[in-house]
């Protein structure tokens, strides 16, 4: 469903990803482990065709973003770090906004059922998003992602900003949007989320997928070590 | 495409201060149209006073004169409405240029002037010329219509329209917009046409209403149309110019900075520089030579009275005086007709001269407005209300040849004393002003509508190059 391939992209003299490789499957959930800088938002720009790559290409059901972002796109949906909406209107405004962006007209009992779906509380959904929170937000973020009912769901440092209930309920609801068959890819930088809730882990560094595995081959501890080594090894060659 | 703008109206409208925003336009909008309304009626009730007070004091003298015919009157010593340099000397013509289209939208000193002019034999209508040959006075002006759709209207579009995806970007939901599968090139043009379609339906209906009320319900439709042409090419200009600049801006602080450095460049500094050079190329008529050959002409045939006299009667021997009149009589009649028709045939070309320079400087002036959609759209408002300098001197030339008429038709009774008679009223000529021709009239208003298109054009391409290319990053 999302694949990358020999992924390129520089930016001036920095070479943001460097020959990158990646397949999602239908129904994976694949975490994107790494520091700041290591390429993970940048990749999944590639994959929203948000960035052109300078070389290889990367393909969402069959679609590559480069030659037609827009069908890249419907086929995706997206949870950017930051869920900034629009402050005057109501979470189920909102929704409805951005759903029909998205070419869905639902009816408010429906949008009601994904914003439930996705935590938001019931007293909250009628109120202007300028008073709620930042974790508030980011479920009216996640109830939009529910609402375009896409192949793919791409997040970005989904969790953050989310309390560990929140963070448990957005685990709950990963996991029964892949059992539905929706590929997830995931760039985060929490180690337990990632365990918790991906089939496949990457860590990636400075632009290279260093180390790939099956999220149940490892614990906690091991995926801790092992990530701070790569970026720690990472780091002692940039310096040399 | 229809969901998309209903979708972005709803989001407009409900954003904070936008309907207080609207509301305050709708209300200078109102505000300039009452004031346009108020100077249109006033004027309109100056002329139709002015000209039946006219009709009037003739009518009492042809009346008087059927009294004495009849015997039941004896002749005055004033007034007599016999002696023609009692009846016709005094007596003339208020002359108004006929009624604008939309009159309502200026309520500018400059709009009809002149608007009234009391004419008779001896009047020199030309002295009284306008003081508004300076380009730059046709940029400032009362508070009108004119006035909100020139400069305060952009200045509302632009408040509403700088951050349509620049504060996106600045706020991080480009992005989440982006990804919906939309592109961000459709949201930008439904944002800034929702936007745009606001800004126009309030001015725009605001003037429609005004000239619907001020023309009795009968405005003339080309000439609304061409001013809502011209209205919605400026504002297309700067919505376009909006685009162009939020598909680029990071931050809504640089996109307003941007695009209100473009608004004064464009619509101060531009006109301010094509005032110079307009003046310049194309200097307005200078007043000061005019009232210096007025002077001279006057004084040299003050100094030849007796020649100039003595060559009128001579050229017309059929005028000589078939009696001998008063010392009042005879000053009017034998020094001040030959000299009033001299002066008057000395300073015409003087007079062409500074209408031709006039005409000159307006052309110069529209073909300079394609660099200021302001500047286009005030000329376009200006020649549409009324006040275009062609129609000026059109209107002094229907003025010199009502005066010539007027002249030819007494003169003969006047200069050789006969009497008036009932045949002299009744037929004395009647002034028909005569509309522009209408090559000349629309083909200014068409020059005017091509100079907006040309920056709306310019600005249309280079907002569609740059939303090509829009990216949420």
């Amino acid at each position: 469903m999302l694949a990358a391939e020999r992924l390129h992209k520089r930016y001036g003299s920095h070479t943001a990803l460097h020959s990158f490789d990646l397949t999602v499957r239908p129904g994976e959930v694949y975490a994107l482990l790494g520091p700041n800088g290591a390429g993970k938002t940048t990749t999944i720009n590639c994959f929203l065709g948000f960035v052109r790559p300078d070389g290889g290409r990367v393909l969402v059901d069959g679609c590559d973003p480069a030659q037609d972002p827009l069908g890249a796109r419907a086929a995706l949906a997206y949870i950017p770090e930051q869920v900034n909406l629009y402050g005057w209107f109501s979470g189920l405004e909102n929704l409805a906004y951005f759903a029909e962006l998205g070419g869905h007209s639902y009816g408010a009992d429906e949008l009601v059922g994904f914003l439930r779906e996705a935590g938001l509380e019931a007293d909250a959904l009628s109120r202007p998003v300028s008073g709620y929170s930042k974790g508030m937000r980011q479920k009216v973020g996640i109830a939009i992602a529910l609402a375009k009912d896409a192949k793919g769901l791409l997040l970005d440092e989904p969790t953050s900003g989310l309390d560990p209930r929140a963070s448990h309920e957005f685990s709950e609801l990963l996991r029964k949007l892949s059992s539905r068959g929706v590929s997830i890819l995931m760039a985060t930088h929490d180690i337990f989320r990632a365990l918790d809730v991906a089939h496949r882990i990457g860590i990636m560094v400075s632009g290279r997928l260093l180390e790939e595995m099956d999220a149940k081959s490892v614990t906690g501890a091991e995926l801790e070590n092992r990530y701070l080594e790569a970026t720690r090894a990472t780091a002692i060659s940039a310096s040399s | 495409m229809n969901g998309l703008w209903r979708r972005e109206a709803r989001l407009f409208l409900r954003a904070p201060g936008v309907a207080a925003l609207l509301l305050v336009l709708l209300a200078l909008c109102g505000l300039g149209a009452w004031n346009g309304a108020q100077r249109l009626e006033a004027d309109r009730s100056r002329v139709a006073a002015a000209q039946s007070e006219d009709q009037a004091a003739f009518a009492r003298k042809r009346a008087m004169l059927v009294e004495l015919e009849a015997g039941r009157m004896q002749e005055g010593q004033f007034g007599s409405a016999r002696k023609a340099h009692q009846a016709v000397l005094s007596a003339g013509r208020a002359l108004a240029p006929p009624d604008a289209e939309l009159g309502v939208l200026s309520a500018a000193e400059a709009r009809p002037a002149p608007d009234l002019l009391k004419v008779s034999f001896l009047t020199r209508h030309r002295d009284q010329q306008p003081t508004l040959d300076d380009p730059s006075n046709r940029l400032d002006g009362p508070f009108d219509l004119s006035f909100v759709a020139t400069w305060l209207a952009p200045l509302f579009l632009l408040f509403l329209t700088y951050d349509v995806l620049a504060r996106d970007r600045e706020q991080g939901s480009a992005a989440l917009l982006a990804s919906q599968g939309v592109s961000l090139a459709r949201i930008v043009v439904a944002r800034l046409g929702v936007r745009y379609l606001a800004v126009f339906a309030i001015v725009g209906g605001v003037a429609l209403a005004a000239a619907l009320f001020t023309e009795k319900g009968r405005p003339s439709a080309p000439a609304l149309l061409a001013w809502l042409g011209g209205l919605a090419l400026m504002l297309g200009v700067w919505c376009a110019l909006s685009a162009a600049i939020n598909a680029r801006a990071r931050n809504s602080a640089a996109a307003a900075l941007a695009l209100l450095s473009i608004w004064i460049a464009s619509a101060l500094l531009a006109p301010a520089v094509i005032s110079v050079v307009v003046s310049a190329v194309a200097p307005p008529p200078d007043r000061l030579s005019g009232v210096l050959a007025m002077r001279e002409i006057e004084s040299d045939l003050n100094r030849r009275r007796a020649e100039v006299t003595a060559a009128y009667y001579a050229a017309k021997p059929q005028n000589r005086p078939v009696r001998q009149g008063d010392e009042y009589e005879h000053y009017f009649v034998t020094e001040m007709t030959p000299r009033t028709l001299a002066f008057d045939a000395r300073f015409a070309p003087v007079a062409a001269r500074m209408d031709a320079a006039r005409v000159r400087q307006a052309e110069a002036l529209r073909w300079a407005s394609p660099a200021s959609p302001s500047l286009a759209l005030k000329l376009l408002t200006e020649d549409l209300a009324g006040g275009a300098p062609e129609r000026r001197v059109r209107f002094l030339a229907d003025v010199d040849a009502w005066q010539a008429r007027w002249r030819a038709h007494f003169e003969p009774k006047l200069a050789s004393m006969r009497p008036l008679t009932l045949a002299d009223y009744d037929d004395k000529p009647d002034f028909m002003p005569r509309p522009e021709a209408a090559g000349a009239r629309w083909g200014r208003i068409a020059g005017l509508l091509a100079a907006l298109s040309i920056p709306f054009l310019l600005a249309l391409a280079w907002a569609w190059r740059a939303l090509r290319s829009a990216g949420p990053l």
